[in-house]
């Protein structure tokens, strides 16, 4: 299930937005749309652009210590991509009239997506609701401030009722993002020679037969013409034909069942690729560089008592020691603590 | 199928970079249209004067026995245009709506993607660019007018270019519709001038030579495209010049890539506006003033230099050489680093060619390498400013492949090349180094897309560093190496890593905290028209339906 993959869990989420009209701050009445769209620009983002590095207005969800990402987004409608093509000769002779309208794609309300990436040690809904119960424990009152705009939400009342809403509301994830390899994963090989083989003895028959099929049509006594030993009495060319059809569909029908069900197992976790031991690697690196610079040309015994200050002051292997907040570009020096 | 280019339809300077053609001198106008009709008769006389590509007939083995070669004049004339200098001149609404973004908006709108923030912000460049880009519109650069001059062997710069300069000064005043603009130094000229650092040989004459300010030679990397020399000459300039073959050979780039209206390396039409014959044959341009920080550079330099020589224990001169080749990724005289990659190389090979630096085999040999080999760097730093303006092989993401049908070659570089055409501005004057004294570079970039090419090299490969694994780091020379005004403490000064193999058993060196070396003085894009073109605007007959 690709909701799991690379030990994160890819959670994407179609919430529809409610068709009413609701109050806005200044008394003037607002589609829902409008007022989840106002209340999503009030949402802080993280500190990590040119407009909110400086703003010291942190997302809320830098709160959480499991969450990569987290996007929302309105979608009004699906986009209108004009009139099916078709070819002027097929409609002539299907008689179908270009001028008759064909219908036309809508959604029945505007949605709320919501994708969340962060991480769990497992698949499984449970964890899914584990994390969702947990975000409710940081940030309900901005959660409720953005899902009050969508269908069902008012029956929400705790980190329980906010995991079942989001569950019914979710949406598979097809192709999640995984950015923390650094070296080839190691990936399981997929032996295609076997099916290769399958695939080519079984359109081998077929082929075969229905050519020595052909043969008879044309007048060739081909109902003499045996494999000796293999080909018992009752079988005619045309039924072996037939079922080096079949056997081939059905060779081809196992890969593709074999490629899905392999393509299905979620990707290797990626050595310390939590969100906790980015953010520790993110700080070291800042702090080793400065250590680097101000350690070149120095003796031997100067390089390692300043290597031992440094790892007994940042504690490279503790995640939970000096490490970065989430949602901020960096850690200035003055900050590392 | 290679069709001839119509030379006579291009303008000069696409083809040429003439100062490798004896054109030392420069000088580059820049006017203000303020009466739609005048400028358009302003341009039909320029047009006359305009230097074309055609091949010149220059008397070397390379063009004998053509008849069609037209004499090389003592003087060049190119003409360009701003986005406002198209609207001065009322084109239609839709062939102007139709230009790039980039070029509509204008260099001093995109700064934050080119770097030009801190002591390159547009508040901050020369008075011809402040002026152009203030509200009141009244002295907006709508025109460029270069002219390069050849120079004798005494290195005196030929009559005509000031007879030349007059008469356009005379052509501005009888039009009483264009106007040339001042404000580019401290001279209160009306011209931006350049020129080449000239050597004294010995013997009272000079050679020029291709010597930026921080004492680099510049200049090597030019692309090749198709049609550009003759087939002979071709086969040599690709190599080092052209695109890497995924077989690993080198080919001249697609035409497309640098001159509008021809196929390009995606095998598709550069995007441009209508009609086609506005823009075929035309291109685009980006023309920047950088400003070299010399004492700021050579005092750097000194400093590391000292922590390189203890660090890696070897001499101070080596170090220094060594240092200043890293940063660049060539030697100051311009042997790369991946051909002579240590100071003994280096000493060895300038001891092989002593003498037969004036030899096309010369030439050729400072080109003729790929990143194939030092991938981690341990020659060329991977954030040398060679390394980054062209990247080669580099970015083949099969490149470590043993299989050669996985090679891609220079498919992630060839999109983005462009066409060098400046030269340096200033004194040569070996006195005391000052960061405030008026010298520097001017930048040229020819290309088809400038949003593509020009500006992606610089905000990627110049001002970025992921590509190259090295972060935000930016390019040790030209890149901005201050903290973002905008970040706050989260800004970061730029530092500058030369890795060490570890066989040598000495650790990479770090140049921290770099200086600011080079700054923005203005600039701006310019559309480069055809003969075509140029006769469709004087004539005001463009018909974009």
């Amino acid at each position: 299930m690709p909701n799991f993959d690379g030990g994160h869990y890819f959670l994407t989420v179609l919430a529809p937005v409610r068709n009413d009209t609701v109050a806005s701050d200044d008394g003037v009445p607002i589609s829902c749309e409008q007022a989840l769209r106002g209340e999503l620009a009030r949402l802080p983002t993280a500190l990590q652009s040119r407009v909110s590095v400086t703003s010291g207005l942190n997302s809320p969800f830098a709160r959480n210590k499991r969450t990569h990402f987290a996007r929302f987004s309105v979608i009004s409608d699906v986009i209108y991509n004009g009139r099916n093509p078709s070819d002027a000769i097929f409609n002539a002779v299907t008689g179908t009239n270009p001028i008759i309208p064909q219908p036309v794609d809508r959604l029945t309300s505007p949605f709320l997506l919501a994708a969340f990436d962060f991480d769990v040690p497992r698949s499984g809904d449970d964890e899914r609701d584990g994390y969702l119960r947990e975000l409710w424990g940081d940030m309900s009152e901005e959660l409720k401030a953005v899902f009050q705009f969508c269908t069902g939400f008012e029956r929400v009342t705790d980190g329980a009722s906010f995991a079942d809403y989001i569950a019914k509301c979710q949406v598979e994830t097809t192709m999640p993002f995984n950015d923390y390899w650094i070296t080839p994963p190691p990936l399981p090989e997929f032996n295609l020679t076997p099916w290769k083989l399958g695939i080519a003895i079984t359109a081998a028959i077929f082929v075969i037969s229905l050519l020595i099929s052909l043969c008879g049509l044309f007048g060739g006594d081909v109902a003499s013409w045996r494999i000796s030993g293999m080909m018992p009495s009752w079988l005619s060319w045309w039924g072996l034909t037939l079922i080096g059809l079949v056997a081939t569909v059905v060779v081809i029908w196992l890969l593709y069942r074999a490629v899905m069900a392999a393509g299905l197992k979620p990707f290797p976790t990626a050595p310390d690729s939590d969100l906790k031991s980015v953010l520790k690697a993110i700080f070291l690196q800042q702090r080793f560089v400065e250590f680097v610079v101000e350690h070149q040309g120095k003796d031997a015994a100067a390089l390692y008592a300043g290597f031992g200050a440094f790892l007994e002051q940042y504690q490279p292997s503790n995640p939970d020691g000096p490490t970065q907040t989430p949602g901020v570009i960096s850690t200035p020096r003055g900050e590392a603590k | 199928m290679i069709r001839d280019l119509n030379l006579a339809d291009i303008q000069g300077n696409i083809v040429r970079a003439y100062g490798s053609f004896g054109f030392a001198k420069a000088r580059y106008f820049f006017l203000h249209i303020e009466d739609a009709a005048a400028g358009r008769k302003f341009v039909d006389t320029v047009r006359e004067k305009v230097t074309t590509a055609e091949r010149w007939a220059l008397g070397g083995s390379e063009h004998k026995g053509k008849a069609s070669f037209v004499k090389r004049p003592n003087v060049t004339l190119n003409i360009a245009f701003t986005f406002r200098g198209l609207l001065a001149l009322d084109l239609p609404t839709r062939t102007l709506q139709a230009l790039p973004d980039e070029f509509i908006e204008g260099m001093a709108r995109r700064n934050h993607i080119l770097g030009d923030t801190n002591e390159s912000a547009p508040e901050k460049w020369d008075e011809i660019w402040r002026n152009s880009i203030s509200a009141d519109g009244k002295n907006q650069v709508h025109l460029w007018i270069s002219m390069n001059a050849l120079i004798n062997a005494k290195g005196e710069v030929t009559s005509e270019l000031e007879t030349q300069t007059t008469w356009l000064r005379e052509l501005c005043k009888s039009n009483g519709g264009v106007r040339l603009l001042k404000g580019h130094g401290p001279d209160g000229l009306d011209f931006q001038e350049g020129g080449a650092d000239l050597i004294p040989v010995g013997d009272g004459t000079v050679r020029p030579s291709n010597r930026e300010h921080f004492e680099y030679a510049d200049g090597f990397g030019n692309p090749v495209f198709q049609g550009q020399y003759e087939t002979e000459i071709e086969k040599e300039a690709v190599i080092g010049r052209g695109k890497i073959m995924p077989d690993q050979s080198w080919q001249p780039l697609a035409v497309g890539e640098f001159i509008l209206g021809h196929p390009d390396e995606s095998q598709g039409l550069p995007e441009a506006s209508k009609p086609w014959e506005f823009t075929r044959n035309g291109t685009f341009m980006a023309y920047r003033k950088l400003h070299e920080n010399t004492k700021s550079f050579v005092d750097y330099l000194d400093r590391m230099a000292e922590q390189y020589a203890a660090v890696m224990e070897v001499g101070v001169e080596e170090a220094r050489e060594t240092v200043k080749a890293k940063l660049v990724g060539r030697w100051a005289n311009g042997v790369p680093l991946n051909v002579a990659p240590t100071y003994a190389d280096k000493l060895a090979f300038d001891k092989k060619w002593k003498g037969k630096e004036d030899t096309r085999e010369y030439g050729t040999a400072l080109r003729d390498f790929k990143f194939a080999d030092d991938l981690e760097g341990f020659q060329c730093p991977v954030s040398a400013h060679m390394r980054r303006a062209n990247t080669r092989d580099m970015l083949d993401p099969r490149i470590t492949s043993t299989k050669p049908s996985d090679w891609a070659g220079s498919a992630l570089n060839k999109r983005r090349r462009i066409l060098r055409r400046g030269l340096p501005y200033g004194s040569f004057e070996k006195g005391a180094r000052d960061d405030n004294a008026e010298h520097g570079i001017i930048f040229i970039a020819v290309c088809a897309s400038l949003f593509r090419q020009f500006e992606f090299v610089q905000q990627q490969w110049m001002q970025y560093g992921l590509d190259f694994n090295v972060g935000n780091e930016t390019c040790p020379i030209i890149g901005n190496h201050g903290r973002d005004p905008d970040a706050g403490e989260h800004g970061t000064q730029s530092n500058f890593v030369i890795a060490s193999d570890p066989k040598t058993g000495k650790p990479p060196f770090v140049c921290p905290n770099l200086p600011q070396f080079v700054t923005t003085r203005g600039g701006d894009y310019f559309f480069l028209p055809s003969m075509t073109a140029l006769s469709m605007i004087a004539m005001g007959s463009i018909d974009p339906t």
